[in-house]
């Protein structure tokens, strides 16, 4: 019968290796890139094969195996070897009884893991024999011989491979499984019992003997290909095969063993040679040595670090590019694409909670590792398996109370019982209190699911007993331990809020299953409700890839969502994206200075927007269909008493609850507490000191940015001050609240204008990054018949409002119409009604497509103002260039424009005159960016940007109604918070490329 | 070792082009080629880029493709088509499903998703030809998304010197036992849309 011959990878041929050569126990714990050599050689049923809790734990298995004479191996990545090296060094002195093989699968590049360690020193240091294979059948091949290697030798063998081994496939030839007989079991205490008095004996005997055996054994591994060039090149492992596809014409050594290494052999082999490369991956630990022989090696530019390739190699070596290779095209920049917390992660919750919580987390190895990623950013230390609770416990032994109050650790399930317990009972034993989050998603996720000891299976698919983790804790002591469901955000908030507030330790175990795992779905898919949506971006925060923006709007992937909820819980259809859940559960908790830092967070004029905002907040379900009135009125009867809503007693008004804090704000802080902790030295300047520019002014201060905002007006404010009457907002609570920030040490200059005292560029050469948010505050010029040498009776809304608001006086006639149906067509109606004029609003579409805030109509209504709807001007009537009547036009729906709203149309004959002494037209505002001409900025009406804020040059920003035109002080607000994390990602960049 | 075949498979973690690199290979195998891959696990699964060679020849060692070297760029997603263009020799193949999947929105804050026109003009500057499969579209429209692999790898059968029976037989023992008709008659189809559109 002819060989078999398969397609293998790396990690399945040494599984194969192993059981051809009648491997008799397996043990691991996984790790990338080595997982798959045990989940491989588990499935020949001939073999014993275990996840081990951890590396030192499968390796110490391993040894006990061989010792008892069976043949073992253990398997891991390079960093778990770390956490074997104990048993590795001390089995080096033992030796062996049966063959014992270690596998170490190296990541250089760290495609996944978190250092690129050259673990062919553990060989070294160790004092084994070391084989590097550099193709599929090798591993396998070189696995086989390790066996017997180990045993003719008495030594255990290191296997090492790289990422590119492991994973890469190619043919092997399959032989058939060696039956082993077991080795008979010798009590032999002078080896195996590793006092000193042994130890010594031992060590020399491995330095005499072991060694130089082993060294004439490493040049059967040792294999030249001869080649036709002058170039002689020493290499081994995944490096022989860049070096063959570099240089195919080069004479090749390319070592098996490297470990010791066939020193005889290189010297012979270098004999004449002109011209000689070592060619290896990470450190240079074969040049050394090879240099040590008094072999001079050409000097190349291979770096230490980072994965080697084809083309690296050549350029090290030739100093150029070769010529057949094509120079590369430039790309477009192109965004990245990093791993990420898959759609309905449950890893998410947790850490969107602790976020939530501004806490400090020590976070350990695993999936959940990505939390530390933009926007959740929920982890602030990560070093190695199991660190993250001993790490904690170590902070907080210097940590002040407040610090203290905000740390938890984050470790996984099975990286808990890897090497968490431990930390545990020292945590517990030395008086800590840290508080442990176990987040148990049922399995090893990051690795590709294997069982471990809480899954209640074995590796080979059988039943095992579950190591339970709340048992686990409270056996030990752990009073508190809790369990959370992380699909339930505020649940999992009181949970860790109330642990963060308790001064003993506590397990909090985040109990659901793995999402990629259970394949699961949990309800109807989410989607956003267009009419309700703020654009506010909170959802955003959770970084879940099911949730999209396109054109500027959130969008739900349903290929991706799985209906987690989480979403759901975290929008609020808040104009500012305030995350209102959590204030009102400061709020119902009493914790009002709490709540008010939380206001902050996403709004800097909370007593303002108390009294302003349309407060879309008051929807009974939210934007993603979340039944949020509801849920409120359940949860809080006491702030639905407190706060409830005007005309409905059950219903919560979340704007008042917003109001009261804001104003608690105001008396209690006085803004320097939000001063940042530490200076950046980069300059922003901000283009107007509306509520979009201060509040990016805010945002940027915060993170220690130093901040000018220029002000073409006598005071800062914009539209709330100049735009919005006294009576709907008393402009002493926006200086209060602007006082903020004058007390974070933002710089504000007033009378300065853009474009005439200060010109743009010198703006772009003075400062890092410029952010645009004039706003519109240019009428909007109606094209109406009449109006050119009109010179009495006639003006512009939002002219009319600033005068009003700047205490200047303004004359109305008797009978004044306003034309328009936004909010500013109200608030001059408003206004014009108060100096006692009679008001008429015309507007061409329907009352339910008037797009002012609904209450503001309704106050107008109260207090007299008349409304026309579906009519239209078409000429201003004038006597002695004095307006003194208006023609209209009544309208009615006609065909459908480009956003699905009617057009209207006139409705033929219906026009009809009205006398009128004072035409406001307030149909609309526009921006005045006549600065940005010649300055490469594209703008048409509005300057063209990216959703955060980003303008078509580097450096320049825009937010507010001049980018975004969303007409609210609150989703104003929102955009300039926005616009604060693209400058500081923009300058985070810059300052990197420096 | 330049008489391989080397092709380069990219895409979106969670897109199965992995599954896809090892039909290839298994088909070349079958053919009687000697074969050589490599892939990265692990992170992978986590909706990141996703890059994976596949070489095959008389003799193959060596699963590195390196820089300007492959004949083949076959990508299951425009932006990772991009993003590993450079690996194109100037007179390759780069042949793109038509599907843009969004990285994460912290990314698109670092730089936006390039325009089809730019996709476009891009790729034709380092590839000799450039063919935009609509292999997304095909698969939907035999009623399943995932399908799209398997007709992008139809079309790649066009341009590559194994047969039919080999690619099918490949099929038939890779893909999951009860979607083996659908992923033959999707591979069918993408093999009719490229013999339809290409011009080589």
């Amino acid at each position: 019968m002819s060989a078999q011959t398969v397609l293998m990878s790396g990690n399945e041929a040494i599984a194969r290796g192993a059981w051809e050569a009648g491997v008799r126990v397996g043990c691991g714990y996984p790790g990338t890139p080595s997982t798959e050599i045990l989940e491989a050689l588990a499935r020949y049923p001939e073999v014993d094969c275990e996840w081990s809790t951890n590396e030192k734990v499968a390796l110490e298995v391993a040894v006990g195996a061989a010792l008892a004479g069976g043949r073992a191996i253990a398997t891991m990545k390079h960093v778990g070897l770390n956490v074997a090296a104990d048993p590795f060094f001390s089995v080096a002195y033992m030796g062996v009884n049966a063959g014992l093989v270690v596998v170490s699968a190296d990541d250089p590049g760290m495609h996944s893991s978190q250092n690129e360690q050259d673990n062919r020193f553990f060989a070294r240091a160790a004092r084994v024999a070391l084989l590097e294979p550099s193709t599929p059948q090798e591993c396998k091949d070189f696995t086989f011989a390790a066996f017997e290697i180990s045993e003719r030798y008495d030594t255990p063998v290191l296997l090492r491979t790289t990422t590119r081994i492991s994973h890469g496939k190619g043919l092997v030839t399959l032989g058939e499984r060696q039956e082993i007989p077991r080795k008979p079991y010798r009590k032999d205490v002078h080896k195996n019992v590793v006092l000193p008095a042994h130890g010594r004996i031992r060590h020399q005997l491995i330095e005499t003997q072991r060694l130089p055996a082993l060294e004439k054994e490493a040049e059967r591994w040792a294999q030249i290909f001869e080649g036709s060039d002058d170039l002689a090149i020493i290499t081994a492992g995944a490096a022989f095969l860049y070096a063959c596809e570099a240089f195919p014409n080069a004479t090749i050594l390319k070592l098996g063993m490297t470990h010791p290494l066939p020193r005889e052999l290189i010297k012979r082999f270098c004999e004449g040679k002109k011209r000689i490369v070592v060619i290896e991956e990470l450190e240079p630990y074969l040049t050394e040595q090879v240099r040590a022989l008094g072999i001079s090696t050409e000097e190349i530019h291979l770096p230490r670090f980072g994965e080697l390739s084809v083309g690296r190699v050549r350029q090290a070596v030739e100093r150029a590019r070769d010529g057949a290779t094509p120079p590369p095209v430039e790309l477009p920049p192109l965004p990245p694409r990093p791993p990420i917390l898959c759609a309905g992660c449950m890893h998410r919750g947790v850490f969107y909670v602790l976020k939530q919580l501004d806490a400090i987390v020590s976070g350990d190895i695993g999936c959940y590792t990505l939390g530390a990623l933009a926007p959740l950013d929920a982890m602030d230390t990560c070093m190695n398996m199991g660190a993250s609770l001993s790490m904690a416990h170590g902070m907080a032994k210097i940590f002040s109370e407040e610090e203290k109050k905000r740390l938890v650790a984050v470790i996984g399930d099975s990286t808990f019982y890897h090497s968490g317990v431990p930390a545990l009972i020292d945590i517990l034993y030395n008086g800590g209190q840290t508080v442990t989050i176990i987040l148990d998603n049922h399995t090893t996720a990051m690795t590709g699911h294997q069982e471990h000891p809480g899954t209640g299976r074995t590796i080979k698919g059988e039943p095992a007993p579950v190591i339970e983790l709340e048992s686990l804790a409270r056996g030990l002591g752990i009073k508190h331990v809790q369990r959370i469901d992380p699909y339930d955000l505020l649940a999992a908030w009181r949970t860790i809020d109330e642990a963060l507030h308790r001064r003993e330790p506590s397990v909090i175990i985040a109990d659901a299953p793995c999402v990629l795992k259970e394949k699961r779905r949990f309800g109807e898919l989410v989607s956003v409700d267009h009419t309700k949506c703020t654009e506010c971006f909170a959802c955003t925060e959770l970084g879940c890839p099911a949730i999209e923006v396109r054109d500027g709007h959130i969008e739900i992937n349903k290929l991706l969502c799985i209906a987690c909820t989480h979403c759901q819980q975290v929008c609020a259809t808040c104009n500012a994206g305030i995350d209102i859940p959590q204030v009102l559960e400061l709020v119902h908790q009493k914790r009002y200075a709490d709540a008010f830092k939380v206001l902050l967070r996403a709004n800097p004029f909370p007593a303002v927007a108390g009294r302003v905002c349309p407060h879309p907040c008051d929807h009974e379900v939210n934007a993603l269909g979340w039944p949020q009135e509801k849920l409120y009125a359940e949860r809080y009867p006491d702030l639905v008493r407190e706060f409830s809503t005007p005309g409905h007693p059950a219903k919560l008004s979340v704007r008042d609850v917003e109001r009261f804090l804001g104003d608690y704000g105001i008396e209690h802080f006085s803004g320097a507490e939000f001063a940042p902790a530490e200076e950046r030295p980069e300059r922003i300047a901000i283009i107007g000191a509306g509520p979009a520019g201060l509040s990016a002014a805010f945002y940027l201060r915060r993170r220690g940015f130093r901040v000018t905002v220029f002000e073409a007006f006598e005071k800062p404010g914009g539209m709330m001050r100049y735009g919005i009457p006294a009576f709907r907002l008393n402009k002493e609570i926006l200086d209060r609240e602007i006082d903020r920030l004058y007390m974070m040490g933002i710089e504000i200059k007033c009378n300065v204008t853009i474009g005439r005292d200060v010109s743009f560029a010198e703006l772009q050469r003075e400062y890092d990054a410029v952010v645009i948010a004039v706003g519109d505050s240019a009428p909007q010029e109606l094209e109406l018949e009449g109006t050119s040498d009109v010179q009495e009776g006639l003006l512009y809304g939002v002219d009319f409002l600033r005068r009003v608001n700047r205490g200047q006086s303004v004359k109305v006639g008797r009978r004044v119409a306003v034309i328009g149906g936004g909010n500013t067509a109200i608030d001059c109606a408003r206004s014009a009604k108060r100096l006692g004029a009679d008001v008429t609003v015309y507007y061409r579409r329907t009352a339910q497509e008037m797009p002012a805030i609904r209450d503001e109509i309704d106050e107008a209504i109260l207090e007299g103002v008349q409304f026309e709807f579906q009519t239209n001007p078409i000429r201003v009537l004038a006597r002695e260039r004095r307006v003194c009547g208006l023609e209209l036009i009544r309208m009615k729906p006609g065909p459908l424009d480009k956003d699905g709203r009617r057009r209207p149309v006139p409705v033929p004959n219906s026009e009809f005159s009205v006398p009128i002494d004072t035409v406001i037209l307030a149909i609309g505002e526009r921006a005045d960016l006549d600065f940005l001409k010649e300055t490469g900025v594209r703008f048409a009406q509005k300057i063209h940007t990216t959703f955060t804020g980003a303008a078509s040059q580097p450096g320049i920003f825009a937010c507010g109604d001049v980018a975004f035109g969303y007409g609210t002080v609150t989703q104003s607000i929102a955009t300039g918070r926005r616009v604060a994390s693209a400058v500081t990602t923009y300058l985070r960049q810059k300052g990197a490329k420096r | 070792m330049s008489t391989a075949t080397n092709i380069v498979v990219v895409g979106v973690g969670g897109q199965g082009s992995v599954l896809a690199g090892q039909i290839i290979a298994r088909a070349a195998m079958l053919a009687g080629f000697s074969v050589a891959t490599s892939e990265v696990h692990g992170m992978a699964q986590r909706g990141g880029s996703v890059f994976s060679t596949v070489r095959y020849g008389k003799a193959v060692l060596s699963p590195a493709v390196p820089e300007g070297a492959a004949d083949i760029l076959l990508a299951f997603e425009k932006l990772e088509a991009l993003r590993y263009l450079n690996y194109l020799r100037g007179d390759g193949l780069a042949l793109v499903n038509d599907q843009r999947i969004m990285p994460s929105i912290e990314s698109l804050k670092l730089a936006p998703y390039p325009d089809d026109k730019t996709i476009e003009e891009t790729l034709h500057r380092r590839a000799r030809d450039v063919l935009i499969v609509l292999a997304l579209g095909i698969a939907q429209k035999l009623g399943n998304p995932a399908l799209t692999n398997t007709v992008m790898l139809g079309a790649l059968s066009r341009f590559l010197d194994l047969p039919h029976t080999k690619w099918r037989q490949a099929i038939t023992e890779l893909v999951p036992p009860k979607t083996v008709e659908f992923n033959l008659l999707a591979f069918d189809e993408g093999l009719t849309w490229a013999q339809r559109h290409a011009q080589m």
